[in-house]
């Protein structure tokens, strides 16, 4: 199954779909992503693209990240 | 074909042919001119009747979600004017109205007066007075921040969302922090001059501030509202003016409509065994175990001067058997005190005291004992309330010890 990440999608929405997103964002420096209370609470309402904004964590290294996972990214 | 306009199901048709010609590739501007010469006065409504009578009418809801874009283009002014009227968060005195408004006034100040300010500090020190007055009034954040813990987060709390309050109560904190240290080196300036100190912790604070202001728009105002009831908003409402606001007065023009009283408080609807009070519920079992974890003695006499209740602490001051429950106070007593202590019953009975106090030494103690008279807020009398307490720990303290070093 081709892996589709879209940066306007919930991060609650993609870590049902894909259990490894959690980690991956961890990587790259959402440490709070991992905790299952903050997936189901703020996960609803945070996507990608606004975790970036926030954390001011380059969009571009994101995208690059996913992709060396098996991503397709989708704006 | 302007006099088909004011028929309902006509309107509703062309609208519905409209989206589909667009759906099917149709020239835009040409769409749109016709949209514009027709449905000037639209309203959000009939769209989202036209929406549910294409599903209805068999059209796969995805489809409708990328018709969504499409129309949305078409008709954005038109929807986005109705849309400010109809949510509730956006009229005036909405909480998050106000917690919008007073964003949108810090961000003003860091943008005009702070980075600007700290900008020229770099090159000259000569803004320091400037740039003290923009965190004074920075420093009212500290207000929006009050009613975003006090207010929001219990209610959030309560439906089970304790970890994003506790992480953004944090940052506050940090925020809060950052501002009263770059007023601090301010204050200082002339003796210390840390200048590169002040600009790197007054960009830290308005990065802070900047950041929060980005979760609370994006993050937490959708989560709460998707979360809260009217009545919820109604209380925080309420409570609001206690703790100010961000150079902001809300006008308040939305009324909450009220919602069913079962929804409100859901944990204690159909529970048995939960004490309602002034503020907040508690089970009885927690009740009781908190009013024997207080550090003092207490005993309820009623109004017919029988004894009701006592607590349970740890170290008693006063020997109190259980049998005493249910008789009258003047049989508890010495025969000697008696008449005293009907004396002052009397005089809190009658409302010519509302407590009376004594203090003695009794070996290592140093005990004082306090009648109150206890009254319902009609001011009626509903008895008495004995509290004795072991105050020579609280007479030896010296000093301060804080929270926060």
């Amino acid at each position: 199954m081709e892996k589709v990440l879209s940066l306007k999608e919930t991060v609650q929405s993609l870590t049902k779909k894909y259990p490894e997103f959690p980690e991956i964002m961890k990587e790259l420096g959402f440490e709070n992503i991992v905790d299952p209370k903050m997936i189901a609470t703020v996960g609803r309402f945070m996507t990608v693209e606004k975790g970036a904004t926030m954390k001011k964590i380059d969009l571009e290294q994101i995208k690059k990240t996913f992709e060396t996972h098996g991503f397709r990214v989708e704006e | 074909m302007s006099e088909h306009i004011n028929n309902r199901e006509y309107r509703q048709k062309l609208l519905k042919e409209l989206i589909m010609e667009l759906h099917d590739g149709k020239d835009f501007d040409e769409v749109k001119a016709k949209f514009e010469e027709n449905f000037k006065d639209v309203s959000a409504k009939e769209i989202t009747e036209m929406e549910t009578q294409l599903v209805v009418d068999g059209m796969p809801v995805e489809e409708i979600q990328r018709l969504c874009d499409v129309h949305a283009s078409v008709f954005k002014g038109t929807i986005e004017e109705i849309h400010a009227i109809r949510r509730d968060e956006d009229t005036p005195g909405h909480p998050i109205h106000t917690f919008r408004e007073e964003n949108k006034l810090i961000q003003k100040l860091i943008d005009e007066q702070i980075r600007p300010h700290v900008d020229a500090m770099e090159e000259n020190d000569k803004v320091t007075v400037d740039l003290a007055a923009d965190f004074k009034d920075l420093w009212e954040i500290d207000k929006h921040y009050g009613r975003k813990e006090n207010l929001l987060f219990p209610y959030m709390e309560k439906y089970g969302i304790t970890a994003p309050p506790q992480v953004m109560w944090g940052v506050d904190d940090e925020n809060r922090d950052l501002i009263k240290e770059v007023r601090e080196l301010l204050k200082n300036y002339q003796y210390a001059r840390p200048k590169e100190e002040v600009v790197e912790k007054a960009n830290a604070a308005i990065n802070g501030v900047e950041e929060m202001i980005f979760k609370e728009e994006n993050i937490l105002f959708p989560m709460v509202l998707d979360t809260l009831n009217d009545n919820e908003w109604k209380k925080i409402l309420e409570e609001s003016d206690e703790y100010g606001y961000f150079f902001f007065e809300p006008k308040v023009e939305w009324v909450p409509k009220a919602v069913p009283e079962e929804s409100m408080e859901p944990e204690v609807q159909g529970v048995e065994g939960y004490v309602k009070f002034d503020a907040g519920f508690m089970s009885q079992e927690e009740l009781n175990a908190m009013l024997n974890t207080l550090p003092l003695d207490m005993t309820f006499v009623d109004k017919d001067g029988r004894v009701k209740y006592f607590t349970q602490g740890k170290e008693r001051i006063f020997a109190r058997p259980k049998t005493i429950i249910g008789r009258e106070v003047s049989n508890c007593h010495p025969p000697a005190s008696v008449h005293i202590v009907e004396e002052i019953v009397e005089e809190l009975k009658s409302g010519k005291k509302d407590h009376e106090d004594f203090w003695i030494n009794m070996g290592e103690k140093f005990v004082h004992i306090r009648y109150f008279a206890v009254r319902n807020e009609q001011g009626e009398f509903l008895g008495v309330v004995e509290v004795s307490q072991d105050i020579k720990p609280l007479r030896d303290l010296t000093g301060e010890k804080r929270l926060v070093e």
